[in-house]
């Protein structure tokens, strides 16, 4: 092999790693789909009791339901996303309790600033995740 | 080389894809991963979506490794450093 064709086999490596690389993008789309669907749910939570804070949450239900139908059409699965995946649920999920709970606790049910504050807070996970899925090598 | 190296950018990627990828036909793919699984490169992985059979490719630790040495290699004969 000389120089040139070693080039070139490099360049196809390359080519190739491009377009893994381009379908490999699709946790992004789904952690940002998570991130609105988690805000959308935690700040209309603020706002709602009883029986009508299912509501909010089969907003989630139904963006879980489609991130699931979603994952599991694609035909890349991009090198350790489910940990990095796994990383944004946990944090998301924790801060979710902590929300709920210090919205109770402090009686700050209805007001429309702490909920989009703590909403953010959230949904903040979810977001990060998927800019680090953005930039995953 | 190619089906290596679209291997080595992901976790596992499915056949469909490799073959589209790469450019070839089923037969030859399947020809080659078979090749590629004997000397313990690529792993096979089949499942269901729905009822529809799909199949996984995975590189094993080995192949990542030999993929990473073939690079290397390449590349030292790129830079002129191998042989000419």
């Amino acid at each position: 092999m000389d120089r040139e064709e070693a080039a070139a086999a490099l360049r196809a490596a390359e080519g190739h790693r491009e377009t893994v690389r381009a379908a490999s993008r699709w946790p992004v789309l789904v952690l940002v789909a998570l991130g609105c669907a988690v805000f959308a749910t935690d700040f209309a939570v603020a706002f709602v009791s009883g029986p009508w804070t299912f509501v909010p949450v089969s907003w989630t239900a139904v963006c879980a339901i489609w991130v699931g139908w979603y994952a599991h059409r694609q035909s890349v699965r991009p090198r350790g996303y489910v940990r990095r995946y796994s990383i944004s649920l946990g944090a998301g999920m924790i801060l979710h309790v902590a929300y709920v709970l210090i919205l109770s606790a402090a009686g700050l049910r209805g007001l429309p600033v702490p909920a989009l504050v703590g909403s953010l807070v959230v949904a903040a996970p979810f977001f990060v995740g998927a800019y680090v899925e953005s930039r995953a090598e | 080389m190619s089906i290596v190296a679209v291997l080595a950018a992901a976790d596992q990627v499915e056949f469909a894809f490799v073959r589209d990828a790469v450019e070839i036909t089923d037969p030859t793919l399947s020809k080659q991963v078979t090749t590629l699984e004997k000397a313990g490169y690529v792993e096979v992985i089949k499942g269901y979506a729905g009822k529809r059979p799909r199949t996984w490719l995975k590189l094993t630790p080995e192949g990542r490794e030999a993929f990473v040495r073939h690079l290397a290699a390449l590349r030292a004969i790129a830079d002129g450093a191998g042989m000419p």
